[in-house]
């Protein structure tokens, strides 16, 4: 069932004279796990914030074409609707706080304030999703005094708090360590296992292949690729789009050259594929012997 | 050596130990990985290299001096420090300026900077960018500027704070031909990053840090094979030794090429019956 | 990792009947007072009254050492500048009050300093017992009740917490800029050429700060026009309510009669 749609989306900056998104179309089902990958500048910030109808709502640029959730165009709902149904995290997770909060927990509570939310429920829901993120020992600390892994998982958090169907983050691991950047891909997986819909603007393509459903790839406003990544993330035309193949795809390259991946298996970009395709190869040629 | 820190202690407002108790030695022409986790100290740690925070306790030698007593204008001639924020840096209003800014602060002349500024430009494609201003470009040029105008000020040691955060892999290489270029010109060169593929590849020495604590000294295949130190420095082990490991291999490779030639050798022994 | 500065604020955490009152009834306390104290009687007289009410109060939330510190803090310096200056040179001045090789001092003068100083320590208790008294998150939760428009309970209320990390970034980037060799030290001239670097980063920092912020805030529902809620109780009541009307319709009188007069 179709959650998400940009149909022939097209879109300039104001005083911009090239477009940032050029005929734009994606159809995205409830419940997937679509990353969005490409050079910097290509699109991918510019797409989320047509997502989440920051885009021509806070911006004079110049828009055709539509977005749709659930069938209804973002155009006709003002962004404070929107966000009912699609939670957007930002970059840069200092400038995602409110600037009127004094605590973490204040912070989560601050979304929930602002959608009338009774005050029994919104102290359960704050604790809730504080400990989901490992916050509960910040909570009564100044969101602006958290190092930079815990200030993006409150961002996620904040938007986790009121509950949308849709969660759009925009580059959200560019700030944190390896193992912070995991950690947002296990609890995006968690989230997606309870029927979230997650789309993930990133450019580390080992945990794109690890963990995205179906990757769109843009190049210069356009989206020149989408597909399942094994299949994306393993393209030839990868080195086009500024994108480096991950060491996993580089590794079966070279083996595939020497005769030493599985004929017929299609080149692997994540851990696990390439695992399971020198596994095959061994299997068949100790067969084969 | 031309750094040398011992018992290096810093603390924040007296309550906050952000550093505690670092020695180590790093001698002209190394290039040094400091990694740890989001907040471990690398950054509190590196601005001591130019007086910019001056030790608690203890105290860290650059070119045999002391920057407890030196002034920081002094130590930006021996120390460049890149910092991991480009619009932190960036206060002028044209490419061209923005990367003389340094060499001018030092006093080069005019004929020395503009050949400085010319090659680090070049260096990060900018050369064609000169004239326009900074804030017109996106994040990822904002930083290669920064990074520019960090290799003009052609001082001894270069310190980059997190330079491949928020890079695409074309203005990676970028960077790494800088790094080699620069480790060609004997200059000691200390990296901060996150991306262990990229310190992996390049970089042959780590400096570790835990919650303020050096936890790691030594060759950068050393730290990936303990891994109970990655994990408590918040790190992931590199993809080539990603794949190693779960091919059951015991090399540690650095590389594609090393990993490839590990697991060619293990595909091509023969295996043993009912193996 | 960044240093860790408290946020500036001034709130004592005291559980006392002033704590506990709703902000906008002390705001209007304030108001009455500076209101009564400068549109009142000018009696040295009736000027103490006050003053004698607004420390039995401070006394009562146990805020009486603290006030008094503050108070001392801001009030000697222009004691000692003040009460010399209008005994001296007061235009009004008449009554010698007393000769010393020279000098004369006045009783006019003397006293209109000593009035004006006393209106002032009315209206800084008032003030003071509000800082100490209130939470600026409360404060902050009050106006937004109040206030028809979200943005301008913001406006009011984000200083308060964004001033703090602006004064970080000034620091960071005055640290980026010494390291490229920028010599902040040595004497004015110096010193103020080294202000230039600082201020384009900072302007268009804080530029792209509010453009993030306000479509953060967007996105997070700030600017609904739903009826919202909130996490911190504001404890008021009727009575408070009560006083709150009648403390502005006294003070509107208090200004009707003094403009009359």
């Amino acid at each position: 069932m179709i959650q998400l749609e940009t149909d022939h989306l097209t879109y300039l900056y104001p005083g911009s004279e090239s477009p940032a998104l050029h005929e734009v179309s994606i159809k995205i089902n409830r419940g997937e796990f679509v990353a969005v990958t490409g050079a910097n500048n290509s699109g991918k910030s510019t797409l989320c914030y047509a997502f989440a109808g920051v885009i021509p709502h806070l911006y004079n640029g110049h828009m055709k074409g539509r977005v749709l959730i659930d069938g209804q165009d973002n155009k006709d709902r003002t962004v404070s609707e929107i966000a009912r149904h699609l939670g957007l995290v930002l970059q840069i997770p200092g400038s995602q706080m409110s600037g009127v909060r004094y605590t973490v927990f204040e912070e989560v509570a601050f979304g929930l304030e602002n959608r009338g939310v009774p005050r029994e429920q919104m102290l359960e829901r704050v604790q809730t999703v504080l400990a989901l993120f490992g916050l509960e020992e910040q909570a009564t600390r100044s969101p602006f005094h958290l190092s930079g892994g815990q200030q993006q998982r409150l961002a996620l958090a904040t938007v986790l708090a009121v509950d949308p169907a849709i969660i759009v983050l925009d580059e959200p691991t560019t700030f944190l360590d390896p193992q912070g950047a995991k950690l947002v891909f296990e609890i995006l997986r968690k989230l997606q296992q309870q029927g979230k819909t997650i789309i993930i603007a990133e450019q580390r393509l080992d945990l794109i292949a690890t963990y995205a459903d179906r990757v769109l790839a843009f190049d210069r406003a356009k989206l020149v690729l989408d597909g399942i990544p094994r299949e994306v993330l393993t393209s030839a035309m990868l080195p086009d789009l500024k994108l480096k193949h991950t060491r996993y795809t580089q590794v079966a390259q070279v083996l595939q050259q020497k005769g030493l991946w599985p004929d017929k298996l299609t080149l692997p970009a994540s851990l696990a594929e390439t695992v399971d395709g020198l596994s095959l190869r061994r299997k068949t040629h100790d067969y084969l012997c | 050596m031309i750094i040398c820190a011992e018992d290096l202690t810093f603390a924040y407002n007296d309550s906050l130990m952000a550093l505690q108790n670092i020695s180590f030695e790093i001698s002209a022409g190394e290039c040094v990985a400091l990694t740890g986790h989001n907040g471990s100290g690398k950054s509190t740690l590196v601005k001591h290299l130019n007086g910019l925070l001056k030790p608690t306790k203890g105290r860290i030698l650059v070119a045999n001096k002391d920057t407890a007593t030196s002034r920081t204008a002094e130590l930006a001639s021996q120390v460049a420090l890149l910092f991991q924020n480009p619009d932190d840096q960036i206060c002028k209003q044209t490419v061209w300026d923005e990367v003389c800014f340094g060499p001018q602060n030092l006093g080069y002349d005019k004929k020395k900077t503009t050949t400085l500024v010319q090659e680090a430009l070049a260096l990060f494609e900018l050369t064609s960018f000169e004239k326009k201003n900074p804030h017109d470009f996106g994040y990822s040029e904002r930083k290669r500027i920064a990074m520019a105008s960090i290799v003009a000020m052609d001082t001894p040691i270069l310190v980059f704070d997190e330079p491949t955060a928020g890079l695409d892999s074309y203005e990676m290489s970028l960077l790494i031909n800088t790094l080699k270029k620069l480790q060609s010109e004997n200059k000691t060169v200390l990296v901060i990053s996150h991306d262990m593929d990229f310190v992996a590849e390049n970089i042959l020495r780590a400096i570790s840090l835990s919650a303020g604590k050096k936890v790691f000294d030594g060759k950068l295949r050393d730290l990936f094979e303990q891994t109970d130190l990655m994990t408590e420095s918040g790190l992931l082990h590199p993809q080539t030794m990603q794949l190693s490991k779960a091919c059951g291999l015991y090399s540690s490779p650095l590389s594609t090429d090393e990993c490839v030639a590990a697991i060619a050798e293990q595909l091509g022994q023969p295996s043993l019956p009912n193996a | 990792m960044a240093p860790n500065k408290t946020t500036a604020t001034l709130f004592i955490d005291k559980d006392s009947w002033l704590q506990r009152l709703h902000p906008l009834t002390k705001l209007s306390y304030i108001l009455l007072t500076g209101v009564a104290a400068y549109g009142g009687p000018s009696s040295l007289l009736y000027i103490c009254l006050l003053l004698f009410c607004n420390a039995v109060i401070t006394a009562s939330g146990g805020l009486l050492k603290d006030t008094a510190k503050a108070l001392l803090r801001v009030i000697l310096p222009l004691l000692l500048f003040m009460i010399p200056i209008h005994s001296f040179l007061f235009p009004g001045n008449r009554t010698v009050l007393l000769e010393f090789h020279g000098m004369i001092v006045y009783q006019e003068g003397l006293l209109f300093a000593i009035s004006t100083l006393t209106k002032l320590t009315v209206v800084l208790i008032a003030s003071f017992l509000f800082v100490f008294s209130t939470h600026p998150a409360d404060l902050i939760t009050a106006l937004s009740h109040t206030c028809r428009s979200p943005s301008l309970a913001y406006l009011l209320g984000s200083p308060l917490l964004l001033l703090a990390s602006m004064r970080e970034r000034i620091e960071t980037i005055q640290a980026a800029q010494r390291a490229r060799g920028l010599d902040v030290d040595g004497n004015m001239f110096r010193r103020f050429l080294s202000l230039a670097p600082l201020l384009l980063p900072l302007v268009l920092g804080a530029i792209v700060e509010v453009e993030q912020r306000s479509i953060a805030l967007e996105v997070r529902g700030f600017k609904s026009t739903s009826i919202k809620t909130s996490l911190r109780k504001l404890s008021d009541s009727a009575l408070q309510r009560f006083c709150r009307w009648l403390m502005l319709a006294i003070a509107a009188v208090v200004l009707l009669l003094h403009g009359l007069g």
